[in-house]
């Protein structure tokens, strides 16, 4: 069904009686001949004469064809596209338009970003809007955010607005889009409804996408695709292995670099950034569709907040060639240290005569530290201990969930039972045995455990003899055995707090601990590693969620400012859960290092951001898969002439000025004719 | 020798004027063309030279001009000559200024002038349908008279129609006499034909001046218009150039059926047009003349 785009064209239709009008004018006026004799008109007018009144007719059809054609053509016929039943295309539309602005769009193209691309397929929708339409705009990238009240009809501010908008490094969720859209049209009043997708068309910005809950008989949904290149390398993750971090020896980072791409890469470089710095370099070569991981050396001069950064290469979507990390290494450590007499070999070992006071002792027998506040210590170190009050067992629990360390000697005075259930279900402790043969030395022993990874696994380590142990069973973190293979030091886990099982003693009844020279390397890095270990390398959050950040000072209550990437700053208002400070961040909306300062300008807590890395992957949706929307790819075709050909059907004035030229050439062989003759 | 144009011809005031004009003027052309030998019988004067005998002195030229002439005697002769004229409806087109019939009646004058000029008997017989007038063949300067006159009041009218006239002339008329017949011999070929031959058969001669105008052999129009028939008054709206190749054709064919069907009788036809100078007709008519002398 035909249906026209410039309808007030039509009335130049009229035009096509201009053919019929000179026909009758000229047959009005036509002049009275007095002729000698009509004896040789007369038998030629029969003959000659019919074939040239047809001739005649059908050159005064083919006029006036030429002239509707014309005319017909600046109205442009449309054809009308088979996608959607839809209203008359005359009527007024009610547009929605999400406009896709996850960072996947910052790739670029001849050094066009693809969300370039999408503002200007914007800007020309708008320009296609007519009076009486209306319009609802909204970016859109794994939340939607709109920007109109609703529908508007004030489109110029529309396209100042569009000037405005910048790539997220947010990812993608079409489907939260498209809900948006369907809610949308409930306030449209007009009777054609559109909804126009712009984006890159990722496949993993289609998750959660069911064909089934969107379906909308009273609206055209058309996916305009920008595509870009599918080819992409983006650093997925940074980890820190199991090690003790200390200041000025050596640490690993490994990472792990994507390849998204079809194709197999030769090496690239990555390096290692740390405080600004970088600090190593190293190369890996990326497999085609496959991931990479690779390790690189840093070091740090001194202890307190750091944060750091792999890159590789810049491709195509730079953005995600780069991960932002951070990590704190005390700068020292508050030990609490309870138990009988021995707990002074304990005290010894942790703060050596030379040392810098790298660790701040307090240590209590039971009677005095029975109140202990165990949250003003980094880690606990208990000798040997007696059944202790509940109360007691109960705070110091609560304190190895919320993140302290423990490490706790059975000795001779240890209540195996209430110390057993403490630990259950993890570690069982049966009772005291003495070695068979007098003693037993070290067993196995885990090397590449941090706490071990200062010895040498090829020597032995330096030799105790345990008289006495406590027979215990782990189904895993046993990192020592004793000669007898029965456990020496277990590890485990009570909430976020890390704790270290030795099944003997260092009394010397027990055993020559506490004069090996095992002893105060042991105990300062399991101290170490409890307190402030590996684990809590800050796992990094990610763009377009919310930061909730526990503060160490725990007696910070007034406004704090959280400083983004960007230098910009807001407040904070830090709140007290459970015992602990903590603050809630807004969203955030920037890839890098955030910083928390306290209402006097110190540093107080720094964490990293990054980007999803879901939408680091390229690969478009298949478009065949989208049988529901009119797909438009603006780059290969003329935006207006694909909307309209979708929202009206095809296009026709060119058939039509084709037709013109066709009729033109035929009138001009006939007319040729017509004209020689006559001169 | 200089052509009178017939259209020049036509805007002189009387028929004796017009016919002196034309016959006068082909007289004078004639003495100084090659065409001299025709043998055109009027007196004329010549210088005396010696040996001519005393007694064609002209005495009188000699009293006027002092100078000896000799005066050439005319000879008397005895060709009866029938001018027929169509004067039919359709002989009144014209589209160069000068009608068919205005053409004819001059062209019949100057005919007329010339053979009583030569002492021959000159009759008319006008027509349409029938015979609508007729002047029997009378070689005095009366008769020439009465000739020039009908041929000045004549007016074109009535449909034309040769046969009816040329089977009443051809029974009247005398053996070795000169029939000129001046028409556009719009009728049917065949019937046309077959009464001149009739003629013919009769041991008269013929001389058929087939008269057309320009238009008529051409078609020569450019926009759609509606003819009317000058005989029947019916009308025919058409586009002439779509008709102009075959009616030329038509025309052409019409034409070549009545030339040769009269050449292989051995009459002349004398294709003229309303645009020909009268004295080429005047000199087919000599031509003849001298043949039958």
């Amino acid at each position: 069904m035909l249906s026209w785009l410039n309808n007030i064209y039509l009335f130049g239709l009229v035009l096509a009686t201009i053919p019929i009008l000179i026909h009758f004018l000229t047959r009005r006026k036509l002049k009275l001949i007095k002729f000698s004799t009509l004896r040789f008109i007369d038998e030629i007018q029969r003959t000659r004469m019919r074939s040239f009144k047809l001739k005649q007719i059908l050159l005064l059809i083919i006029r006036t064809l030429i002239i509707t054609f014309f005319v017909l053509a600046f109205a442009r016929p449309t054809i009308r596209g088979v996608f959607r039943p839809s209203a008359g295309a005359h009527e007024r539309t009610s547009v929605v338009i999400l406009l896709d602005n996850s960072f996947s769009t910052s790739q670029e193209l001849g050094g066009i970003d693809l969300f370039t691309l999408e503002k200007t397929g914007a800007r020309k929708l708008i320009s296609l809007l007519k009076e009486g339409d209306e319009v609802s705009f909204a970016l859109f990238n794994a939340e939607v955010h709109p920007l109109t009240n609703h529908f508007t009809r004030a489109f110029q501010r529309l396209d100042r607005i569009i000037d405005t908008l910048s790539i997220s490094y947010c990812g993608t969720n079409i489907a939260k889009a498209l809900a948006f859209a369907k809610d949308e049209l409930k306030y449209a009043k007009n009777a054609n409804k559109e909804i126009y997708i712009l984006t890159d068309n990722r496949l993993s910005g289609w998750k959660g996408f069911r064909s089934e809950d969107f379906k909308l008989k009273e609206a055209r949904v058309f996916l305009l695709i920008y595509k870009g290149s599918e080819d992409n390398l983006c650093v997925s993750k940074v980890s820190f292995p199991a090690q003790l971090i200390e200041v000025g020896k050596p640490f690993e980072i490994s990472y792990e670099v994507a390849n998204y791409s079809g194709r197999d890469y030769s090496a690239i470089v990555s390096n290692l950034f740390i405080d600004d710095e970088r600090v190593a370099q190293s190369e890996l070569v990326p497999r085609k569709l496959g991931y990479v991981s690779g390790g690189l050396v840093g070091n740090i001069s001194k202890g307190g907040y750091h944060y750091g950064c792999v890159t590789i290469d810049n491709d195509a979507l730079a953005v995600d060639d780069v991960y932002y990390f951070s990590f704190k290494v005390p700068e020292k450590y508050r030990v609490l240290v309870l138990g009988g007499s021995e707990r002074i070999y304990l005290k010894f070992a942790l703060a050596p005569v030379d040392s810098e006071g790298f660790f701040i002792i307090s240590d209590y027998d039971y009677s005095q530290g029975i109140n202990a506040r165990f949250d003003e210590y980094d880690a606990v170190v208990i000798s040997s201990p007696p059944a202790m009050a509940p109360e007691f067992m109960s705070r110091l629990r609560t304190a190895i969930e919320s993140g302290k360390g423990l490490i706790v000697f059975t000795g001779e005075k240890t209540d195996l039972k209430s110390w057993g259930n403490f630990f259950s279900p993890q570690i069982s402790l049966f009772g005291v045995i003495g070695a068979q043969a007098g003693y037993v030395g070290w067993g196995r022993v885990s090397y590449n455990h941090p706490i071990f990874q200062p010895f040498d696994p090829h020597l032995p380590l330096p030799t105790v003899n345990f008289y006495r142990i406590v027979q215990a069973s782990a189904q895993t973190g046993i990192i020592a055995e004793y000669g007898n293979n029965l456990p020496a030091i277990i590890e485990t886990k009570i909430g976020q707090g890390k704790v270290i099982v030795v099944t003997s003693s260092v009394e010397p009844s027990w055993s020559t601990l506490y004069i090996s020279g095992a002893f105060i390397p042991f105990i300062q890095r399991a101290v170490q590693y409890v307190a402030k270990d590996v684990a809590r390398f800050d796992e990094p959050f990610t763009v377009g969620t919310s930061a909730l950040r526990v503060l160490e000072e725990a007696n910070i209550t007034s406004r704090l400012i959280l400083q983004d990437p960007r230098g910009n700053r807001s407040y904070l208002q830090p709140k007290a859960w459970t015992g602990k400070i903590g603050v809630l961040t807004p969203q955030l909306n920037f890839p890098g290092i955030y910083r928390i300062f306290s209402d006097k300008g110190e540093l107080v807590d720094l964490f990293a951001v990054n980007l999803p890395s879901e939408e680091s992957d390229l690969k478009p949706l298949d478009e065949k898969a989208k049988n529901d929307f009119i797909i438009i790819n603006p780059q290969n075709e003329e935006l207006t002439g694909a909307v309209f050909s979708s929202r009206y059907g095809k296009e026709l004035w060119k058939p039509f000025l084709l037709l013109v030229f066709f009729l033109m050439v035929i009138e001009l062989v006939l007319g040729s004719n017509w004209r020689k003759a006559k001169e | 020798m200089k052509l009178l144009a017939p259209e020049f011809v036509a805007k002189l005031s009387n028929m004796e004027l017009k016919a002196r004009t034309i016959v006068e003027g082909f007289i004078v052309g004639l003495h100084k063309s090659p065409y001299h030998g025709f043998s055109v019988e009027f007196s004329e004067y010549r210088p005396y030279i010696t040996g001519d005998p005393i007694k064609e002195i002209d005495w009188r030229a000699y009293g006027r001009t002092d100078k000896l002439y000799i005066k050439k005697h005319e000879e008397e002769t005895n060709l009866r000559s029938y001018i027929v004229l169509d004067k039919s409806a359709s002989m009144g087109f014209t589209t160069t200024g000068i009608t068919k019939l205005e053409y004819a009646s001059c062209l019949a004058g100057a005919l007329a002038y010339l053979m009583i000029k030569q002492k021959d008997a000159v009759g008319l017989m006008l027509f349409d349908r029938d015979v609508v007038d007729y002047l029997p063949p009378s070689a005095t300067k009366v008769r020439l008279f009465e000739l020039l006159a009908r041929l000045e009041n004549l007016s074109a009218g009535g449909e034309t129609s040769i046969r009816l006239p040329l089977d009443k002339l051809s029974e009247s008329v005398r053996r070795r006499s000169l029939v000129i017949v001046i028409s556009d011999l719009f009728d049917e070929p065949e019937e046309t034909i077959s009464s001149i031959k009739r003629i013919h058969f009769a041991k008269s001669e013929l001389i058929v001046f087939h008269i057309l105008d320009p238009a008529e052999k051409t078609f020569n129009y450019r926009e759609e218009a509606i003819f009317e028939d000058l005989e029947t008054g019916r009308r025919i709206q058409t586009q002439p150039w779509v008709l102009r190749g075959d009616y030329q054709k038509k025309v052409r064919e019409f034409a070549d059926k009545i030339r040769y069907e009269l050449r292989d009788a051995m009459i002349d036809y004398i294709p003229i047009d309303t645009s020909t100078p009268f004295e080429l007709s005047l000199m087919a008519y000599l031509y003849k003349r001298s043949k039958l002398l």
